[in-house]
């Protein structure tokens, strides 16, 4: 029904302005960063000659500089993104040479007086000629109403793309419309639920899209793209790829990058993922679609807590808790994982799942190791204390730390210390448990401590300059 | 006419997007059966529901309504359904004045205008045209621009459009599956909640024990009343993603976000609210001098339609203390309190619930000390020490249990009544670990201190410094003192040289316990350190 009335409507209008029907289908390429690719393809009948196709319906976010029209038979001579929304500013600036008419209340007796006035400028101000006289409207304070005799009709309620395009014969064919658009996003969110005396944890992967575009995507078919691609005028500042890289390197959580290929279909260095069925993306909504389930991932739970410098410390310290598991496929996931937040839950005496903790995973390759922060554990702590610093020669200065840790859980557990940024040249002169290089500047420990007891760990550190 | 006839069809078209396809089964679940909430430290919980719903066999569209406002829709999930979920929507078009106008384009209102003079009131049929930065109107004398002719104005709509709605519906697709009644469970994590724990301890007239009692103070700042449901709470720091931190990994984040989220959120819908309304009033240019607009400020004093989490602000209406005592147990590397019975949680409620509650623990009471630099003496020449409530969270002195973080606040005895004794900040305390409380400062007990400083070695590398204490204690009875001397990080080869007292290692201080009788006492050391080079 609507189409006949739209090419109806096309053929009558005077102004020529063709308008193709609604959707015939409907593309969305969705990446991670708030970008999407959308392509409208309409049907569309035009006699031949010059015309102006007007599309509506168009994402109000979108970016007017990238859209691309294509249609068999046509030509474009231009392409306008008027962006002519219909507000009473525009529709007064329309109004400039054109009459209006002036409806004036007395404030002191409440008598309308209606006049007819032309518009001379709408610039700072609105110059009206009214008769011989020349004023600007409510100058004096005084209430007027303006009535316009109609609506131009090219200012709309909605954002509206519009080509000038050649048609050598008359066209009865389909037009494609293609632009990119901020608004779209989405992300991966994950459900997972450690089981801790199965040792494993079972995983859900979610699909998660929102729509903040101001327009509803009506039965499109979509597909999102895993990965960062390079957006000119998004790149981050100095300090936040500074920050970044602390971050990853004092909280990486993947422990092992990993080297596996998965069956997903790929886009140049990007996965993609395509959703089953048309869906419709309302404008905000938040749409989750299902696209990764694991059961009975192999998995474990871990402590660690990563010290910088010497120091003693008044208060204990609790180690990180951390949940250990792998996406290989030896693992029983065998996935890459586009970049999202894990949220864990385990099961409380009832054996309901309960919320225990989040953490963000980057873009993780199949096959690599990960360890996810999810909280700090109530039950083990540590307590540093820097013993003694001895100056050994003047470059080089021993530290003999010692690390308390307490467990107050009815399990023996082992808690990884780290103890990290050291100086260029260091070397463990002395420790009670043996540890081992973690890389340049740092070393760890592994320390077992008994159930409801406590393990100190004591070392010695010589670095220099 | 033609450009009429065009308009209308415009507003049709629009009117038909935003409508599910034909021919889909639709079940709504109005409300849950059952509820549970666990409470997380700081502005979150996880919400279970459990409902039942009579499903088709033909795939179905679940409308899950009364859902908490809060809802974070990433984290809902729908289990025992026993049929594929082909995908979730989360729709919050939430009703103000804004989208209210917006989708009632096309749609006949009614604009009310009262004569200043007069106050003869007119009503015209209008309908809206467009609503971005103004709104403008056709009636059947032409197009006019709302709110610019300086006359009281009002707009006056016949209904709410549909899809607009006061509360956020989550929604669920289902494949085909057995027909019949199921019971389903819907979880997901909400802002809005939030706990802390204080503690009440009773000295006992010889200050050698107190009773200690943990207090949970539980919060629901959402506009969602809990009927009946099972309450938990959890104490522990859970590794939480911050607000506003987006999409990918790439984005970093900004460690000293000072606001918190509850504040960031309130503030970003406050602004947007206020954004939106302010544009509904923009106009053509009016001209100099300005003629003040009407001030009409129904829509921008906190619109009642606002997203609920907006009012949070508001004074919490009641505060109810429960009299049973919440049961711990473990969860993972946290601790879990239940709350022994189904509770009601109003709607901007604290509810008090004890859990914890020890008669007698056994306590030390000291007077502590401590300077923080080798060399710098302390800022005044007269140090009054801190008063101290030490004990250990074992079972030998009366306690042995978790202990949250939180104010524990101290009464003493005198005269037969309860004092205030003073308040202190304790950290989570696991079981083992030894507590000491600062709770106020001394009275009757002073210290002086004074600090010789020398330098020695072959190039005067070497800093010794002698310190002296001198303790009146005026209170006609002996106290307990412990005075410790910290040395900063940059120091090596720090060594105890001469010490008046036998001196033990504290937290890597130097530290002293000894007995102060009444009248005058003194302690004297001296500890030598090397400068860095």
């Amino acid at each position: 029904m609507p189409r006949h009335s739209w090419i109806l409507a096309a053929a009558l209008s005077t102004a020529a302005a063709a308008q193709p029907a609604a959707d015939k289908s409907l593309k969305l390429t969705i990446y991670n960063s708030n970008l999407a690719l959308v392509e409208h393809v309409r049907p569309l009948t035009l006699a031949a000659g010059r015309h102006r196709i007007e599309f509506a319906g168009v994402s109000a976010e979108i970016m007017s500089q990238t859209v691309s029209f294509t249609g068999a038979g046509l030509t474009v001579v231009e392409q306008n993104f008027d962006y002519d929304l219909l507000t009473p500013e525009k529709l007064m600036e329309k109004a400039v040479g054109s009459r209006v008419r002036i409806v004036r209340t007395n404030p002191g007796t409440g008598v309308e007086i209606e006049e007819t006035a032309e518009v001379l400028s709408t610039v700072g101000g609105v110059v009206l000629k009214i008769g011989d006289r020349i004023e600007v409207l409510r100058e004096d304070g005084i209430p007027a109403r303006v009535i316009f005799d109609e609506v131009p009709p090219n200012l709309r309620a909605n954002p509206t793309l519009s080509v000038l395009a050649n048609a050598a014969a008359p066209v009865n064919g389909d037009v494609t419309l293609a632009y990119l658009t901020r608004g779209l996003s989405w992300n991966a969110d994950y459900v997972a639920v450690f089981e801790e005396a199965q040792g494993n944890v079972s995983l859900q992967g979610w699909i998660t899209l929102t729509n903040n575009s101001g327009t509803t995507f009506a039965n499109a078919s979509a597909q999102l793209v895993a990965g960062d691609i390079n957006v000119v005028g998004n790149e981050a500042e100095w300090w936040q790829v500074y920050n970044f890289r602390m971050n990853t390197r004092n909280n990486a959580n993947v422990r092992r990058a990993g080297v596996e290929s998965s069956g997903r279909e790929q886009l140049a260095d990007y996965y993609v993922y395509p959703l089953a069925q048309a869906t419709t993306i309302a404008n905000n909504q938040t749409k989750q679609v299902s696209f990764l389930s694991a059961e009975r991932v192999r998995a474990n739970r871990g402590y660690e807590q990563t010290f910088y410098g010497f120091a003693s410390q008044q208060e204990p310290v609790s180690a990180e808790v951390r949940v250990r598991f792998s996406n290989s496929s030896a693992g029983g996931l065998g996935d890459q994982l586009p970049s999202g937040v894990v949220r864990v839950y385990a099961r409380d005496a009832r054996g309901q799942p309960q919320f225990v903790g989040e953490d963000r995973i980057g873009h993780t390759s199949a096959g690599s190791d990960l360890a996810l922060k999810i909280g700090d554990a109530f039950d083990v702590t540590i307590q540093p204390t820097l013993r003694q610093t001895t100056q050994a020669s003047r470059r080089d200065t021993d530290y003999d730390m010692s690390y308390l840790v307490r467990n107050a859980r009815s399990q023996p557990v082992t808690v990884t210390i780290r103890q990290d940024n050291l100086w260029r040249f260091n070397e463990v002169r002395a420790e009670s448990i043996a540890g081992r290089r973690t890389d340049a500047d740092s070393f760890a420990w592994d320390v077992p401590v008994p159930a409801n007891g406590e393990a100190e760990l004591t070392f010695t550190i010589r670095q220099s300059w | 006419m033609r450009a009429k006839g065009t308009g209308l069809a415009l507003a049709a078209a629009i009117a038909a997007l935003p409508a599910l396809a034909q021919d889909e089964v639709v079940v709504t679940s109005p409300r849950a059966d059952s509820i549970a909430v666990t409470i997380y430290r700081d502005d979150l919980a996880l919400v279970t529901e459990t409902r039942t719903v009579e499903l088709p066999s033909a795939p179905v569209t679940l409308v899950i309504d009364d859902v908490v406002e809060t809802l974070l829709p990433q984290s809902a999930v729908l289990t025992d359904a026993a049929r594929p979920l082909a995908e979730s929507n989360f729709d919050f078009n939430g009703l103000t004045p804004r989208s209210l106008l917006e989708r009632s384009i096309g749609e006949t209102v009614t604009i009310t205008r009262t004569n200043p003079a007069t106050g003869r009131v007119t009503r015209t049929a209008a309908t809206i045209v467009s609503v971005g930065e103004g709104v403008v109107l056709q009636t059947a004398d032409g197009a006019e621009a709302l709110y610019c002719s300086g006359l009281p104005e009002r707009l006056e709509l016949a209904r709410v459009p549909d899809e607009l709605l006061a509360k956020p519906r989550l929604s669920v697709k289902l494949a085909a599956g057995e027909a019949g009644p199921r019971t389903v469970k819907v979880t997901y994590l909400a802002h809005g909640f939030a706990w802390s724990s204080d503690y009440v301890a009773h000295l006992n007239e010889r200050s050698s024990a107190m009773s200690l009692a943990g207090w949970a103070t539980l919060t629901n700042s959402t506009g969602t009343v809990f009927e009946q449901a099972e309450v938990q709470l959890v104490a522990g720091r859970l590794n939480i993603i911050a607000f506003g931190e987006g999409g990918s990994e790439a984005e970093p984040v900004d460690a000293d976000y000072e606001e918190s989220d509850v504040d960031a959120r309130a503030r970003i819908a406050r602004e947007q609210a206020e954004d939106d309304v302010a544009l509904l009033r923009d106009c053509y240019p009016t001209g100099p001098p300005y003629f003040p607009r009407p001030s009409i400020r129904r829509f921008s004093a906190a619109p009642a339609s606002a997203p609920q989490f907006m009012r949070m602000e508001a004074a919490l209406e009641e505060i109810t203390v429960t009299g049973a005592r919440a049961v711990r147990e473990e969860l993972g590397d946290y601790q879990l309190y239940r709350l022994p019975w189904r509770t009601d949680l109003g709607a901007r409620q604290t509810k008090q619930v004890l859990f914890l509650d020890e008669p007698s623990v056994r306590v030390e009471r000291f007077y502590g000390f401590r300077l923080d630099s080798l060399e710098e003496p302390p800022e005044e020449d007269v140090a009054i020490p801190n008063l101290t409530v030490r004990f250990e969270n074992t079972e030998a002195y009366g306690l042995g249990e978790p202990l949250p973080s939180g104010i524990v606040r101290v009464f003493e005895q005198y005269e037969g009544r309860d004092v205030l004794a003073g308040e202190a900040e304790v950290g989570d305390r696991p079981v083992g670990l030894p507590v000491e409380l600062v709770i106020g400062r001394a009275q009757n007990v002073l210290l002086e201190t004074t600090a010789e400083v020398d330098y020695e070695g072959r190039v005067f590398d070497r800093i010794v410094v002698a310190t002296e204490h001198r303790i009146v204690n005026n209170k006609g009875v002996p106290i307990e003192l412990e005075i410790r001397h910290g040395v900063e990080d940059y120091f090596t080869d720090v060594d105890l040289k001469r010490s008046s007292r036998p001196m033990r290692r504290k937290y890597g201080d130097f530290a002293w316990r000894f007995t102060v009788p009444p009248g005058e006492d003194l302690l004297r050391y001296t500890l030598s350190a090397r400068e860095p080079p």
